[in-house]
Order: C-alpha cells, then sequence, then structure tokens
C-alpha cells in the first residue's frame, strides 16, 4: 500500500498459509487495511478517489508536485500474478487536488515471461464476486451471509454437485406445458375425444382456477399466520429477555436511587459552610493556642521585667535627687530644719501672731524676722507647689508601656485557653469524622456507580443478544401474546383448510391430466402428441426431484462440514448442531440447535459468530474442492462479541486450521494498548501489530501514520 | 454409471438415475454409461435428457431444444 490514507509512504504485508493476524487499536490503520484490499479487488471500482490519498502525503505535497496512491498484491493461483489499482494525486494550489491516470493492471507470469493483462480480467478470472462474497467480512454482523436471500441459489448454483439445476427445472415444466398444450389441442380435434378433450379441458381450466385461488388465499393466509408467529416469536423468544429486561429496569432504577442518595449525601457535606459556621478553620487552633500563650507569656514576663527595671531605675533616681538636695542643705553650714518644717499651718499661725513659735522671740510685722517667717511660708508653698508638678511629671513622663497591649494578649490567651480550647481542639476529630464519613460515601457510591454500571452493561449485553429488537418491544404488554396467538390459530386452521383444498384440487388436476393421457384419440397424430407429452412430463418431474435431492444434499454436506468447525471452534464448550433449515422462499437460514433438536432461540454473540464462521469454513473447503483453488478467507474484527478467553481459545484453533486465513483485530491488546505476548507466544502463524506513530497530533489527521511492525 | 465428472455428466446421471423416470422409461443405468452414448441412445427418454441438457449447455435456446426433442419423440412415437 502507498500512501494509503493512514499508510503513509510504502507498506508491505506477507501474508503466509494458515493465519495472519493484524493487530491495532482504534484508529490504528486496521479498518483502512480492509478497505484497501476491497478496492484492490473491487473490479466495479475503477476511479480514484481524493480521499484515498495519506493526508500525512497530501500536506507534504508542493505546489506541482504530484504522488502516487496505489495497493497492489501478488498472489498464486495457478501460477504467480499481481494485480495493481493506482492513481495520481497532483497539488494545484494550496488547496487544490486533483486526481488522474488512474489505473488496474495485472501481471500473469507463463513459462518465465510475465505479460500485462487488464486488472479487471484477472480479477474477474482468479477472485470473482462471488468468492469475495464468501471470503471478506467486515465486522460480526456480515458474517451471516444466508441473511442474503439469493445467497442458496448462488451457492447451489456455484458449489453444489450439479448446477444449473433450476434452469433445467424451469425449462422442462416449459416443456411439459408445451407439449400437453399441444396434446390437448389435438385431443379436441381428434372426433373420438373430442367431446372428453372439452370436458377435460372446461375441468381443468376450472381447477386451475381453484388453484390459483387456492395458492393466492394460501400465500395471504401464510402471511397473515408468518406476520403473527413472528410477532409471537418476538414475544415468546424476547420472553425470558424482556423478563430480564423488566427485571434489569427496576436494578437500574434501583441503583440509580442509591447512587442519587450518596451523591446527595456527599453533596450536603459541604465544608465550605462548615469553614466557618462549625468554626472547621479553627483546626490548626490548638497549636496556634498554644504558640501564642507562650509569645504572650514570654512579653509579659519580659514587660515586667522592663517595668521592674525602669522602675528601679527612676526610684534610683529621685533617691538620688533627694539626696542631693540635702546635701546640698547641709553645704551652706546652716542647720536648717527641712522645707516641710514647720508646716504650713505652724508658719501662718506664727506670722499671724508675729511670734517665731521654733525660737519663741517675738517677730513683729515689718523685722527681719517677721519677713523670714513670710518667706519661709513662701518657700514652704512653692516646694509643694514643685512637689506637685513633679508628681504630675512623673506620672507622665515615667510610664514605660504606655498602652495595655500585652497584657489584653495574656488574658485573651487565658480566655482562649479552657473550654474553648477543649472544644476546638475536639473539631480535628470531628472533621476526621466527617472526612471518614464522606470517604465511607464516596467508596459506597462507586461500588454502586459500579453497581449500576453491571447493571447498564447487562442490559446492553441483552439488547445486543436480542438484536434487533427495541426496548419498547421489549416492553411490550404481554397481554398481546393471547391475541396473536388466536389469530395465528385462525390463520393456521385456515391454512390446514386451504392446503387440504390445494391437495384435493391438485389431485382433481392430476385425475384430469391422467383422463387426458388416457384418451384413446383415434388420430395417429394425437397419439403421438400423447406419448410426446407423457415423456416430457415424467422428464419434467425427475428434474425436480433431482434438484431437491441435490439441494438436500449440499446442504446435509455444508451441515456436516460446519459442524466439524463449530466444534472446533468451541472445543471444550458447548456448541450446540448447526442446521442450515430451509423456508417455503427457495431460501435457508442458518439455524442452531440443541442435541434434542430445540433451537438455541438465544444464543450469545460468540456462538452466533463461530456458526456463522463454521458455515463459512465449510462454504471455502466447499469452494476448494468444488473449484479445486484455495481462496483466504479475511475478517475485520470478527469475535467483537467474545470474551478473552473464548477469543484465546477461538485463535489458537483458527491457527491450527489449514486455511488461509487474515484477522484484522484489536484482540490481544491491552487497555493501555500493549500486546499480551503470553497469548501470541501460544500461536504459530505470523503476527503483524499496526499502530500510529508516535508523536502525532490528536487534532491533526495529516500527523498520523500507521506503521506496520512484524511480531512474529 | 462412473466416471461423470463435468456439470453435465452429473446432471444427466441424477436425472436418469430417478427411481420414477427410469420405471416409466423402461431404461436401466447401463443404458447411459456416458454422456455421448446417452446422446445417441436408443431409450428416447435418455436420448431425451441427453438432448436437454447437451443443448442448455451449449446455448441454445428453448425453443429449439423444445422443437428438437419433440421432432426426435414424434419420429420415435
Amino acid at each position: 500500500m502507498n500512501n494509503f490514507r493512514s499508510y503513509y509512504g510504502e507498506n508491505k504485508f506477507d501474508f503466509t498459509d494458515g493465519l495472519t493476524l493484524i493487530i491495532g487499536d482504534n484508529g490504528d490503520g486496521k479498518t483502512t487495511f480492509f478497505d484497501a484490499i476491497k478496492w484492490l479487488l473491487d473490479p466495479a471500482l475503477e476511479k480514484a478517489d481524493i480521499n484515498f490519498i495519506s493526508e500525512m502525503r497530501k500536506s507534504e505535497l508542493e505546489v506541482g508536485e504530484v504522488e502516487t496512491v496505489s495497493v497492489s498484491m501478488i498472489f498464486d493461483h495457478d501460477g504467480e500474478k499481481m494485480i495493481e489499482k493506482s492513481f495520481i494525486v497532483e497539488r494545484q494550489s494550496e488547496d487544490k487536488f486533483i486526481t488522474r491516470s488512474f489505473s488496474f493492471k495485472g501481471y500473469e507470469t507463463e513459462d518465465s515471461e510475465r505479460f500485462q493483462v487488464t486488472g479487471k480480467s484477472l480479477i474477474v478470472r482468479c477472485f470473482d464476486s462471488f468468492i469475495q462474497r464468501y471470503s471478506m467480512f467486515k465486522g460480526e454482523s456480515t458474517l451471516n451471509v444466508f441473511d442474503d436471500p439469493d445467497a442458496l441459489k448462488m451457492l447451489v448454483d456455484k458449489l453444489s454437485d450439479i448446477r444449473e439445476f433450476d434452469e433445467y427445472v424451469e425449462m422442462t415444466q416449459e416443456f411439459e406445458a408445451k407439449s400437453g398444450t399441444a396434446y390437448e389441442k389435438e385431443c379436441k380435434n381428434d372426433k373420438k375425444t373430442e367431446r372428453e378433450a372439452k370436458e377435460l379441458e372446461r375441468r381443468k381450466e376450472d381447477v386451475n382456477v381453484r388453484i390459483s385461488n387456492i395458492r393466492r388465499d394460501i400465500r395471504d393466509t401464510e402471511k397473515s399466520a408468518d406476520l403473527f408467529t413472528s410477532k409471537i416469536e418476538v414475544l415468546e423468544k424476547n420472553q425470558e429477555a424482556s423478563e430480564r429486561y423488566q427485571e434489569l429496569k427496576k436494578l437500574i432504577e434501583s441503583r440509580e436511587e442509591d447512587v442519587r442518595k450518596l451523591r446527595g449525601r456527599i453533596a450536603a457535606q459541604n465544608f465550605n459552610i462548615n469553614l466557618l459556621d462549625k468554626l472547621w478553620i479553627l483546626a490548626p487552633f490548638p497549636s496556634v493556642l498554644e504558640e501564642f500563650r507562650a509569645k504572650a507569656s514570654a512579653f509579659s514576663k519580659e514587660k515586667r521585667k522592663q517595668n521592674d527595671t525602669f522602675i528601679a531605675q527612676k526610684a534610683k533616681e529621685e533617691g538620688r535627687k533627694e539626696a542631693l538636695d540635702e546635701i546640698s542643705s547641709l553645704a551652706n553650714g546652716v542647720a536648717r530644719l527641712p522645707w516641710y518644717l514647720p508646716d504650713q499651718e505652724t508658719m501662718q499661725e506664727m506670722i499671724d501672731d508675729e511670734i517665731c513659735k521654733v525660737c519663741g522671740r517675738p517677730a513683729p510685722k515689718g523685722t527681719d524676722a517677721y519677713d523670714f517667717m513670710v518667706a519661709k511660708l513662701n518657700e514652704f508653698r512653692k516646694h509643694l507647689d514643685a512637689k506637685k508638678k513633679a508628681q504630675e511629671q512623673k506620672s507622665e513622663e515615667h510610664e514605660l508601656f504606655v498602652n495595655r497591649y500585652i497584657e489584653q494578649m495574656h488574658n485573651l490567651s487565658i480566655s482562649l485557653g479552657g473550654s474553648k480550647a477543649q472544644d476546638v481542639s475536639e473539631l480535628a476529630g470531628v472533621i476526621q469524622d466527617q472526612l471518614d464519613l464522606l470517604e465511607t460515601f464516596k467508596r459506597e457510591l462507586n461500588t454502586a456507580e459500579e453497581k449500576l454500571q453491571d447493571a447498564i452493561d447487562d442490559k446492553a449485553r441483552l439488547l445486543i443478544q436480542v438484536e434487533g429488537v427495541t426496548e419498547e418491544q421489549l416492553d411490550l404488554d404481554f397481554h398481546n401474546l393471547k391475541g396473536y396467538f388466536e389469530q395465528k390459530g385462525k390463520a393456521e386452521k385456515k391454512l390446514v383448510t386451504l392446503r387440504e383444498e390445494l391437495t384435493r384440487a391438485t389431485e382433481d388436476k392430476k385425475e384430469i391430466e391422467r383422463l387426458y393421457d388416457n384418451l384413446n384419440p383415434g388420430g395417429s397424430m394425437a397419439k403421438v402428441y400423447q406419448r410426446v407429452h407423457v415423456v416430457l412430463r415424467d422428464i419434467a418431474k425427475a428434474f425436480q426431484e433431482s434438484k431437491e435431492l441435490n439441494l438436500t444434499r449440499f446442504l446435509n454436506e455444508i451441515e456436516e462440514l460446519a459442524n466439524k468447525y463449530l466444534s472446533r471452534l468451541n472445543t471444550g464448550d458447548f456448541h450446540g448442531i448447526i442446521r442450515l433449515v430451509r423456508t417455503s422462499q427457495d431460501s435457508t437460514e442458518i439455524r442452531l440447535l440443541s442435541a434434542n433438536g430445540r433451537a438455541i432461540t438465544d444464543p450469545s454473540g460468540s456462538q452466533l459468530t463461530t456458526m456463522y464462521m463454521s458455515v463459512l469454513f465449510a462454504i471455502s473447503d466447499l469452494t476448494s474442492n468444488k473449484r479445486d483453488e484455495d481462496y483466504p478467507l479475511i475478517f475485520d474484527a470478527p469475535t467483537s462479541s467474545f470474551g478473552g478467553m473464548k477469543e484465546s481459545g477461538f485463535y489458537n484453533i483458527i491457527d491450527a486450521l489449514e486455511k488461509q486465513c487474515i484477522i484484522v483485530t484489536k484482540d490481544f491488546l491491552d487497555d493501555h494498548g500493549r500486546i499480551d505476548e503470553k497469548k501470541i507466544d501460544q500461536l504459530s502463524c505470523t503476527v503483524y501489530r499496526i499502530k500510529k506513530e508516535a508523536g502525532f497530533n490528536q487534532d491533526d489527521l495529516s500527523t498520523i501514520r500507521t506503521v506496520i511492525i512484524p511480531i512474529k | 454409471m462412473t466416471g461423470f465428472k463435468t456439470n453435465k455428466d452429473k446432471m444427466l446421471s441424477a436425472v436418469l438415475l430417478n427411481k420414477h423416470l427410469m420405471e416409466s422409461g423402461g431404461y436401466e443405468e447401463k443404458d447411459f454409461a456416458s454422456f455421448d452414448q446417452a446422446l445417441v441412445s436408443e431409450n428416447p427418454v435418455v436420448r431425451t435428457v441427453a438432448r436437454i441438457i447437451q443443448g442448455h449447455s451449449s446455448g441454445n435456446s428453448t425453443k429449439s431444444i423444445y422443437n428438437e426433442i419433440t421432432d426426435y419423440l414424434k419420429k420415435k412415437a
């Protein structure tokens, strides 16, 4: 593949005999691989498609530059052959690309000489549409080849022991009718049989009309019965599923309620509100308080210390001043009384009395002694004023700590202690309890969500199992069932009557034909036509019966082969028995039966897939046997409904089949896109890993490139 | 009858081995040992069946096949 979509540049796969696995994750290029093969092999697709070019290569093209997109295949089919489809893409401007030069070539090698043929003729010759129809499958849903109403006829025509029976049966029936008409005509012209022949003709016309009418009624009634049958089948087939659906629906509702409640409980744990309203913000408070108290205590101590030092210093200074004052008086050499002796009242009394009551001498006004006393009183008053001022100044100037913050801090640390601190210290426990509760709710929510998802998954699986049945149908009221049964019963009764009528009418017709055949015409020509007609009638009947026999043998052959494969593909597991059941429209349905002959009405996805694949392998075997040619079977994601165990067993068995088989799958990959090497080691087949080259931009298709890694 | 390989060989064998046809046609298995032998068989049923198959496999029209076999059968009758 060259520059085909995500396959940038040249890419090559080698397919050996037996199984080749191409493993890739979603978007890694699995379907692109399958589409490339489909495009190459479809002879009807003979034009270029601009969407096929690798976006990476496209983005690199300069204006005027060209690139080739091609898919080619070398294969062995009666000698080595090659086919190639290609076209050229040219960039004409920034955003204009054109395609041209589409080619579809084939090459054959004969006697060591290689020569070119058209790809179309080579494909039609080597891998025609019929073979492709039964060789290439995209997804599980395409595996039931008998979904196509023409499938049986096509298979019988191509692969049954004897082909083209239908054409012979149709032709000989036409001969029978034609010769009958000719004979009847001769009988009517024969004098001997004229009257009887005319009567038989009339009766024959009547019976033909009767038969035609009965057949029409049967068809209508069959349709009607089929309709009710299918309705009943849907109801019955899905009865178990419907009951299970109802259970699951209730279970889902109940689990949704659990999830809702738990989500509500979790949502109710509003930590934002608790943070302030319930003071959770104080959870780290005890350690902060401890630190605060330590600091408050330290500050308090420091304050007291500093204050004590200050007071001591002050006292010391005051004491020194007073001492100096006293020392100063003594220095004058006068032994005088301190300023406060005598006191103010005594001095005032002495002045008023004009006598010094200290020495007892009179001190009349105007004398020095009197003036001395007045001066002494003034000095006393002056001292008092000075002392008062000094005291005021002292109280103003010598307060070391003007504010009381430290005391406030101290008081706060005391007030925050005790019961309050205890309450706060318990908050951590409360919060932890709440967090634990929340964790419990979350765990319960996870469990509830898992359970809900399980129930939803169960419902999804159920809907897959009852493919094509909607939830609404599963919800149907089973009261409808009774009515359908009654209507079906009526239709079936009518059918019995009509079929009896048809049998009688057919017998009547046979009797008329027998009477015709037994007519004894007088004329020789009529006798000749009579014999010709009898021979052609018997021959037509023999062709019809041989066709039926051939078809039965063919279906038995497919069944036998398919059941062998089914048994191998399900080794160690229940697999049932495949039956190809012919339907009224000359088509066939594949059914899975239990050993007791009862249909398995509700096969699992993997049972269905292995059943269809078994039929495909059987058809492939028949193709090989009848056409003496082998073809690869190519599957894109055939096992999406398989479980892990089933999947491994399935691949191990396919691996052991001697059949070229290419399976593109994402099996063997874990959730991280890693290959399960243990499982791969168990296989002997060729394995490729395809993946997107690392470093791509998730939003840019032009960065996507598939790389092919041979694993084994 | 042995040695039938082609589709027309198998078709001839399958039809001529029909029990009812053998009874009404009055022939036996040895009367159609090969396709070529059946084409020139003296038995009209064997020969007619062979002619029908031969005519169809040769791409002849239904009408010409019918005319051929009825002409033959008329003569034989």
